[in-house]
């Protein structure tokens, strides 16, 4: 069983939202190939969405991985915000199917409490019985870097863009 | 002491980050100056040495980063540069995918990042698989912000070397989460990032092309663009510059148009091909046999088979002008017995990992080849069958058959090929607009004639059931494609008896 929620809307089911459920789960050497269907209950007005993996987060109290295709809660950090997302978008009253090729572990920095004299990795494998919950970001307009900097009020970043998420979650035991 | 490279890494193991990558572009960033070194490894961190003799900007810098004690690390590890695989992740999930690189401050400070790093160094990470083969394209000065400029590792690793500057130096500039204009932050390291720019340019002997300060945006090359590619044409063929690495590369360019389509298919190709050729570069590093091979027997028959591929499907030659391209290009007595042996050969091992005579190092790319290669469909179609093409191509051209006969064999056997292309997850999420654009891109090229493009379309709509564009964009095209290929039959063109299936020769 998998099960699929989409922020609540304010407009009822007429408003354009993104709604996320599992059609598929693979895997081949070194990946996990994950089909996700996408729909968009709007009847005239398009959905756009972040259609590629931008963070892969384990829970180590839970053994849960968050596959986010959104970039609220990324740190300000040099060299990252330059790098935009890739960007798709679901018709009026239409279904889409996104495919997302996930690794079969990631490779982790730890954070101490204590830093240490050199870095120190963890591998964390999404092995078929992990828990995996994938959230997409969505807006009824499509995004443009504004290049007029902080002088306008176009979002200046995906972030700013983002308007709600798709969740989809898929229990242990389905990985594939 | 001050700036290291992480060797191995407590808790993960080898193999989680690439040592001698790193070592490399410092050795580019150092412009090939032979004073750079490596200290023995202590622990897992190796103290990089810089006793320089070039004047350049790139090697001047990065004396000061080998040879200032910043002392932001009691320890004397100011700096440690960590080359990562593509499943690298931050603290907070962030996959050096999505960004390239980034530059850390030293963990209990205030600075950017602080509280991702686990160590009391400053970190410089970066991505080595260039995006899973991608690539990274950045806004090329004086373009008005057109993202085609590809990043190169030494470049990078120089980006977040200025970074690094900054941050144990105390000076690091305002970060801002708009890309353009660029926070004054980026704008110094991309300033900095132009002077290897133009270092680089230098050694390959190519015009300096420059990135806009003032844009920091960045995409997904997609599989294009003029960067890293075919590693196997590069080491059999001697240089990444070769004249037959720059034939695939212009030609893999024409075939992908930019479609969305076709940025997927690289995509896919791409992240299989390097899942097996960087072990195929290992084993022709140590066997020129294997070199010679795989160079003679595959990549100048794929660049030839791929040239006449495109007279038919791109230039829309008609047979008899395709069939004397295909005599000229390989019916060149000139060609030496030991190019056709192997071609044999590469086929054997490509094909028939059982094959009797084997040499050790050729059984070992046969097995990468069978696991890894030949079961991926975008490897098997766009690598695998192209030559296999070849290969009947040239026995049929060497029996002397009459030149028409071939171009309207070859004609045929490339539309069968055509027709299989590989159905790449993107067409689901398609909607309306793209789906018909894509499908006009196909109908213009590989999928010209009707028989090609109703077996393709059939597939598209077994593939994608459920996607809601799609499947009317096929229907569409499928309404159309049988009216034209009533038209197209009427016009004599042939419908299938004698295709590439059925040639002896």
């Amino acid at each position: 069983m998998t099960h699929s929620e989409s922020e609540p809307s304010v407009g009822g089911e007429q408003e354009p939202r993104l709604e996320a459920r599992m059609a598929g789960i693979s895997r081949r050497t070194g990946a996990i190939e994950l089909a996700v269907e996408l729909s968009n209950p709007s009847p005239d007005r398009a959905v756009h969405y972040i259609s590629d993996l931008r963070a892969i987060v384990f829970d180590d109290a839970t053994g849960r991985f968050l596959v986010r295709l959104t970039d609220e809660g990324r740190e300000l950090i040099p060299s990252t915000t330059g790098a935009l997302p890739r960007f798709a978008q679901v018709d009026p009253a239409s279904t889409a199917v996104l495919s997302l090729r996930l690794p079969e572990e990631i490779v982790r920095m730890r954070v101490p409490e204590i830093p240490t004299a050199e870095v120190e990795l963890e591998r964390h494998e999404l092995g078929p019985d992990a828990e995996i919950e994938v959230v997409i970001g969505w807006s009824d307009t499509p995004f443009y870097p504004d290049t007029r900097g902080r002088r306008s009020s176009a979002p200046s970043s995906a972030v700013e863009w983002e308007k709600g998420q798709a969740r989809l979650v898929i229990p242990g035991g389905e990985g594939g | 002491m001050t700036l290291f490279i992480q060797n191995d890494a407590v808790g993960a193991g080898a193999g989680t980050v690439q040592p001698e990558l790193a070592m490399a572009n410092l050795t580019v960033i150092a412009n090939l100056d032979t004073g750079i070194g490596l200290a023995p490894a202590a622990g897992n961190l190796q103290q990089v040495t810089y006793a320089r003799t070039d004047p350049g900007i790139p090697p001047t810098r990065l004396d000061a980063l080998v040879n200032t004690n910043f002392a932001v690390n009691p320890a004397g590890i100011d700096i440690i540069v960590l080359a990562v695989g593509p499943n690298f992740t931050l603290r907070d999930g962030t996959l050096i995918t999505t960004v390239g690189g980034t530059a850390l401050a030293p963990a209990g400070t205030t600075g950017p990042g602080a509280p991702l790093n686990g160590t009391a160094s400053c970190l410089v990470i970066y991505d080595t698989s260039d995006k899973g083969g991608e690539g990274y394209c950045l806004a090329r000065a004086g373009s008005g912000g057109t993202l085609d400029l590809r990043l190169s590792l030494p470049v990078m690793a120089y980006h977040e070397l200025s970074h690094a500057f900054r941050i144990v130096t105390g000076a690091v500039r305002q970060l801002t989460f708009t890309c353009n204009p660029s926070s004054p932050e980026e704008r110094a390291a991309i300033t900095d990032e132009n002077d290897m720019r133009s270092q680089l340019a230098a050694i390959n002997g190519e015009p300096v092309v420059l990135r806009d300060p003032g844009n920091h945006c960045g995409r997904s090359c997609g599989g294009g663009g003029n960067g890293n590619c075919c590693i196997v044409a590069s080491v059999s063929s001697g240089s990444p510059l070769s004249v037959e690495v720059a034939e695939l590369r212009r030609l893999r360019d024409q075939f992908l148009r930019r479609s969305e389509v076709g940025h997927a298919f690289f995509d896919s190709l791409h992240y299989a091909y390097y899942g097996f050729s960087p072990q195929v570069v290992g084993v022709m590093a140590t066997d020129l046999g294997v070199r010679a091979t795989a160079l003679h027997g595959f990549v100048r028959p794929l660049i030839r088979i791929l040239h006449l591929i495109r007279d038919h499907a791109i230039d829309g030659l008609d047979p008899d002008e395709l069939g004397r391209r295909c005599v000229d290009a390989l019916g060149d007595p000139a060609e030496t017995s030991a190019a056709r042996s192997a071609l044999v050969r590469a086929l054997a091992i490509i094909r028939d990992r059982d094959a009797t005579g084997l040499s050790p190092a050729e059984q070992t790319v046969a097995d990468l080849l069978a696991g890894r290669a030949v079961p991926d469909p975008h490897v098997s179609w766009g690598l695998i069958e192209p030559v296999r093409l070849y290969h009947l191509l040239l026995r049929l051209v060497r029996t002397g058959v009459p030149s028409a006969d071939v171009g309207r064999w070859f004609a045929d056997a490339v539309d069968d090929w055509a027709g299989n292309l590989p159905i790449d997850a993107c067409w689901g999420a398609f909607d309306l607009v793209t789906a018909r654009r894509e499908l006009d891109v196909l109908e213009s090229t590989l999928l010209r004639d009707p028989r090609p493009r109703k077996v393709f379309l059939r597939r598209l709509a077994e593939r994608h059931p459920t996607a809601t564009a799609l499947t009317t964009a096929v229907a569409e095209r499928s309404a159309a494609n049988g009216r034209d290929a009533t038209g197209r039959n009427a016009n004599g063109r042939n419908s299938g008896a004698g295709r590439s299936e059925g040639v002896s020769t």
